[in-house]
């Protein structure tokens, strides 16, 4: 069933589960717990479609690199998931293989976790499974690289999708316009009892559950469980102050421009870097694609404005002179795109504002960081793709300066993917939840979605959320 | 009463025009002029077998005796 919080105020309390957040992770999970018998109690804090006053609980403070924490979420029923652009590829055994990297241990569990879950996490994506992750172009790089393989979701939106399901399920109350804004503790401070909600009306109540699950994604999970301090006054499930560090983003680097060498040639090439490279190097993952640039793009209310200045500088051929202005390429170009690991990192963080929101909620405060680590991963990937690049006679990259010069600051941006701050590990000193996605400090809180990732690869996290969700309904269910 | 244009506003439409053309004229398809309007820089070794000029990644023999 599914109602307005804003007029029906009414909540029952005898829930199985609380799932707290309607994205791709909710969604799944309050699908597939009901689906087994389970109660449950869903809610979102947004409504049914976008609203200004909504978003605005978005707003940070930024502190270093800004990956656009304000607009590359959506809080409304179906998350993020609203304008998600649909690529998938799933994790590798090898992103599995527990290796330290900055003193912090990787995943605790294994690739075999997963995977049974890849065909229904299809299913639930809208994959085509009969043709399924196919390389995107011929072994063209051979020695270091090999063709990235992946397929595109429709992209499922799963307000579409499956908000008639959940409006007519008899094991499902969701409410919408029902903020989350805090966590009350039993007197052991083992478990949760109650979560406190407010509407836009600021009216408040309390509802309880056997078990609360919180599915907010890499931002809103760490800032939800730091706001939790009348009990805590470091948060709840905060013992070892690690939620909210590991911030991790996939990186996108401009890494450089291109030349094919057969002139003709405007067919796009998608690389993937090989494990043992990756190993060999002490690196991270990459993934590399070489396009040819159609036309060219800009964003924002100015963006005519800036596209004619664009068009105007490549016209007259000084589009290197006014970079210092804008980097873009011109139509024609090639052009290299990455989406490159970041690892772990505890400088990288979430953490909470002095500004607060409309509900008197601290905001969050963004400290995006990358460290040496992922430095040499983006120069030994960037010379190693234009080296193979010419070895395969495919033509000549031109590296950014930045590949070459060790001195100079990498340029790098956002895939808005949201991870690790919320990192899984078997012990509470280097994670916030264990290998089942229950938080180490509590016996009935689970967080599920890419904050609990505890390496992100060089893989689009949506696919593996879902699988780790599946998984985590088997385990809260059996 | 209508307004007469300032002579800011001459100037910022008169070049307007002039350089529209310019700007949303149909472009190459593709591009090629970038390398070689450049002076040489800045070589680097890339291993052994490599260098890059001025960013742009080459194997030696490219360097010694010209690109084929």
């Amino acid at each position: 069933m599914l109602y307005d919080f804003n007029i029906q105020t009414s909540i029952g309390n005898n829930y199985d589960a609380c799932v707290i957040g309607t994205g791709p992770a909710g969604i799944t999970l309050a699908r597939k717990l009901s689906q087994a018998g389970q109660k449950i109690l869903l809610l979102e804090a947004g409504g049914l479609d976008y609203s200004q006053q909504s978003q605005d609980f978005y707003e940070c403070e930024i502190v270093s690199h800004n990956a656009w924490p304000q607009f590359s979420r959506l809080r409304y029923f179906g998350g993020t998931s609203n304008h998600w652009a649909g690529r998938c590829r799933p994790f590798g055994r090898s992103d599995f293989i527990a290796r330290e990297i900055n003193g912090l241990p990787g995943w605790p569990i294994r690739y075999s976790e997963i995977e049974p879950y890849l065909d229904e996490a299809m299913d639930i994506l809208d994959l085509d499974k009969t043709t399924g992750f196919q390389p995107a172009n011929d072994d063209l790089l051979k020695r270091y690289f090999s063709p990235d393989a992946y397929t595109k979701s429709p992209p499922t939106r799963f307000k579409g999708k499956y908000l008639s399901e959940i409006e007519n399920s008899k094991n499902i109350d969701c409410f919408y316009n029902a903020t989350a804004i805090d966590m009350q503790l039993d007197r052991s401070h083992q478990a949760i009892t109650h979560i406190k909600i407010r509407n836009y009306n600021n009216y408040e109540t309390t509802v309880s559950a056997q078990k609360f699950i919180l599915c907010l994604g890499g931002i809103e999970t760490p800032r939800f469980m730091l706001n939790c301090k009348n009990q805590i006054p470091t948060g709840i499930g905060n013992s070892s102050d690690m939620v909210g560090r590991c911030f991790m983003e996939h990186l996108n680097v401009p890494m450089g421009s291109f030349l094919y060498r057969d002139i003709d040639n405007t067919a796009g090439m998608q690389f993937y870097t090989n494990d043992a490279f990756a190993v060999e190097n002490t690196i991270g993952k990459s993934n590399i694609t070489f396009g040819i640039v159609k036309k060219i793009k800009s964003y924002g209310r100015t963006k005519e404005i800036k596209n004619f200045f664009k068009n105007l500088a490549c016209r007259m051929e000084i589009e290197d002179k006014v970079q210092f202005i804008s980097e873009f390429k011109c139509p024609g170009m090639g052009n290299i795109g990455t989406l490159i690991e970041q690892s772990p990192n505890l400088d990288s963080r979430v953490s909470l504002s002095e500004d607060t929101d409309s509900f008197g909620l601290q905001r969050t405060k963004f400290d995006w960081q990358i460290n040496e680590f992922d430095k040499q991963t983006i120069r030994k990937a960037g010379k190693a793709v234009a080296i193979e690049f010419a070895r395969a006679k495919l033509g000549t990259v031109r590296l950014a300066d930045f590949i070459l010069d060790d001195s100079q600051e990498i340029k790098f941006g956002r895939h808005a993917h949201h991870m690790g701050t919320t990192r899984m590990s078997d012990s509470p000193q280097y994670g916030v939840v264990d290998s089942n996605c229950k938080a180490h400090d509590l016996d009935n809180l689970y967080i599920a979605g890419s904050s609990v990732f505890s390496t992100g690869g060089a893989c689009n996290p949506t696919m593996p959320i879902i699988q780790l969700c599946l998984r985590l309904v088997d385990q809260i269910t059996i | 009463m209508p307004q007469h244009p300032n002579r800011r506003s001459f100037l910022g439409g008169l070049l307007f025009i002039s350089l529209s053309p310019l700007a949303t004229g149909e472009l190459p398809h593709s591009k090629t002029a970038a390398p070689n309007r450049q002076t040489l820089k800045e070589i680097k070794p890339l291993g052994n077998d490599y260098f890059s000029i001025n960013g742009w990644v080459v194997k030696k023999e490219t360097l010694i005796r010209g690109a084929s």
